[in-house]
């Protein structure tokens, strides 16, 4: 399977890197006009490419997205159309609009895709979904979960994080990785409320946002680029019983350095070499379910859910009320109006 | 020697309160009146301490009285303690609803009593520090805060709405809320809340998550839950708290300092709390202002019990309406 890897910047060169571990998959190239990219083309010694006209299209199979997510309905729709199965970064794009856009153009082309919402294939939050649909903690009553640390450096291209035309700002680029994974633990949100710090000069970007399930669940999640460092907590507190997580309190490898040897602080290594970091497994699920013809974990339906969550949560931030969304099914042509809401209010 | 008398012994923090009166020198209890005479006889021998069966006369003899009734009985001994002119220290919350809370306030305004709300978590060193760590500047203005203060079902008049006024959301909103206040100096304008019950109480709200405005455009979430469970977590609860400013993030566990327990009786993991006794410095600074007849500036007063208690009374309405709810609603 020949992948070609479109853009350069930290995920560009996650995945790049991710492909060249991979077996059975080759990577052809790393599309990207900036410096940045040739340098990890270079490093990686494939081929690199500007622009992606410059490469023919019948030197690779399946392309993976990684540009900033106002340019993913472009590169998506451009593979698309050159019958090019995709891989998109998250989230699958700004507007529910673009997404459809995106899905439709797989579809007439008889291409598919799946988007990289990764938490699905980090260790620590499997474990946890795997306990609560064992029914260890009986009916989850409140679900906390943070995701945080300090804003995205400038280096990166045009400094885009910090733009929310370009980015969603931090419900929509930060928190949808927890909104993906709770709604697939807990199934359909009902409704979101949220609040959020936005446009602060010292680049902070925080937002405390309340979800609904259908199945009775409330979950808070707090999304924060106020912090220092980065990490991800969870506590999940069922009625039989609580699960609990904090990445900071799990070290398995710290390497420390005398202060006579030159040494400061101990670094805490985050994963041995040789295992498989989640950006590599979520590749492999995406080649083997392309090859095997079976479904994704992370399906376009599943993106653009977790996409409407984000934008309930702006939108509820804004507005100072609550926002009720309800499943959408995939078809542009069969979308029900958003009702602000009439049927209330039980406990659950 | 400052004489303090226990009124009712419904909540079970009477017992810390006791405790602490029992610790201070130069303090002597009276003695403990409750209208469920068995309580109370349990309670004083429990204690060592006198039972009375006459609350006036029990009032009469003592310099202060500490409360600890039921929610919705708080008004009527209040009143009592108010007509015989005695400084009170109350259990949180005010009452168990906004009408008898104003009431309270009308009671204690009369008859100028002095009058504390017995809020422990401003006792508590870490949070003290938080507060002038936030006060001084160190992050800056603050834009957010998120706080927790988890718990288990009281059980009890606890889950009776008439004595209660309410589960989780009556029991633990205030003191986040206070505490919050405290630190941010301003007021609750918007309440929305989302709450659930039967997860671990069947018949009343046991769980929640509330979302607040504040009037210098702060926004707060706070957990006020009943999610810990008898026998399986380490401990009863916690009290947490974030602020997030301008310039940097301050966050207390008000529980930090405890040890782990690994025994073979239910819970087999438990925390044992090495930290300073708030219940104590608490009691002590309100017999000191009784002792020296100033006015406290830590204690939080009836007005502060009443903004909590509104703030409650927001989430309640907010769950109905599924609106964020105006502070304005609950003010009559």
């Amino acid at each position: 399977m020949r992948v070609l890897v479109i853009g350069g910047g930290t995920m560009g060169s996650t995945h790049a890197n991710a492909h060249r571990r991979m077996v059975d998959v080759e990577l052809v190239g790393i599309v990207d006009p900036y410096e940045k990219g040739k340098a990890l083309a270079s490093q990686l010694e494939v081929p690199h490419f500007a622009f992606v006209d410059e490469i023919d299209a019948t030197a690779f199979d399946v392309v993976d997205v990684c540009v900033p997510t106002f340019l993913h309905r472009r590169y998506v729709e451009w593979a698309a159309n050159l019958g090019k199965h995709v891989f998109c970064e998250k989230p699958i794009a700004l507007t529910v609009e673009d997404a459809m856009a995106m899905v439709e153009a797989c579809e007439r082309n008889g291409v598919r895709m799946s988007v990289g919402h990764c938490v699905r294939f980090f260790p620590e939050y499997l474990a946890a979904r795997q306990a609560i649909l064992r029914n260890y903690i009986g009916h989850v009553a409140v679900a906390r979960l943070f995701r945080g640390g300090s804003h995205p450096r400038p280096t990166t291209w045009n400094d885009w994080y910090a733009s929310e035309n370009l980015s969603g700002g931090v419900m929509m680029d930060l928190m949808i990785h927890d909104f993906d994974f709770l709604r697939w633990v807990f199934g359909p949100v009902k409704r979101v409320y949220a609040k959020s710090i936005r446009g602060e000069a010292n680049r902070i970007g925080l937002a405390l946002v309340t979800l609904r399930f259908e199945n009775g669940t409330i979950a808070h999640v707090e999304g924060s680029w106020a912090h220092q460092g980065f990490g991800t907590r969870y506590e999940f507190a069922g009625s039989e019983g609580i699960l609990a997580h904090d990445s900071s309190l799990a070290r398995p490898l710290v390497v420390q350095t005398n202060e006579s040897q030159g040494g400061s602080q101990a670094v805490h290594v985050p994963g041995a070499p040789t295992s498989k970091n989640p950006y590599q497994l979520e590749l492999e699920d995406f080649i083997r379910n392309l090859r095997e013809d079976r479904d994704f974990r992370v399906t376009p339906n599943d993106a653009i859910e977790a996409l409407r969550i984000s934008l309930a949560a702006i939108q509820s931030s804004v507005s100072g009320q609550p926002v009720d969304i309800s499943p959408m099914p995939i078809s542009p042509m069969d979308i029900p109006p958003m009702d602000s809401s009439d049927e209330r209010r039980t406990s659950r | 020697m400052t004489k303090v008398a226990i009124l009712s012994v419904a909540h079970m923090h009477a017992h810390g309160y006791c405790g602490a009166l029992q610790a201070i020198q130069g303090v002597e209890i009276t003695g403990v009146y409750d209208d469920n005479v068995e309580r109370a006889q349990t309670f004083a021998e429990q204690r060592g301490i006198n039972s009375f069966h006459n609350m006036d006369e029990l009032i009469n003899r003592s310099d202060a009285v500490i409360i600890c009734s039921e929610n919705a009985n708080h008004l009527s001994y209040i009143e009592r303690a108010a007509r015989l002119g005695k400084p009170v220290l109350c259990e949180k919350p005010l009452s168990s609803d906004v009408e008898s809370g104003l009431k309270i306030l009308e009671v204690v305004q009369a008859s100028r009593i002095p009058f504390y709300m017995a809020l422990p978590i401003r006792f508590v060193p870490s949070v003290q520090q938080a507060r002038m760590a936030v006060q001084n500047g160190s992050i800056g203005r603050v834009l957010s805060m998120c706080g927790t203060n988890h718990g288990s079902v009281p059980g009890g008049w606890f889950v009776e709405k008439e004595l209660s006024g309410g589960g989780a959301v009556a029991d633990h909103v205030p003191h986040v809320v206070d505490i919050m206040r405290w630190i941010l100096g301003q007021d609750v304008t918007t309440v929305y809340a989302e709450i659930s019950s039967g997860d671990f109480s069947p018949v009343i709200d046991d769980s929640a998550i509330l979302t607040m405005s504040w009037s210098d455009g702060t926004f707060s979430t706070m957990d006020p839950s009943w999610s810990r469970k008898q026998g399986i977590y380490p401990e009863w609860g916690d009290v947490f708290l974030e602020v997030v400013g301008t310039k940097g993030v301050v966050t207390v566990d008000a529980h930090a300092q405890k040890i782990d327990a690994f025994t073979n009786q239910a819970p087999n993991h438990r925390y044992l709390s090495y930290g300073e006794n708030a219940d104590l410095n608490l009691v002590s600074e309100f017999v000191a202002c009784i002792r020296e007849g100033r006015k406290s500036e830590i204690l939080a007063s009836a007005e502060d019990g009443m903004h909590a208690l509104r703030v409650a009374a927001a989430a309640y309405e907010s769950a109905k309406t599924g609106r964020a709810t105006s502070m304005m609603v609950t003010s009559s």
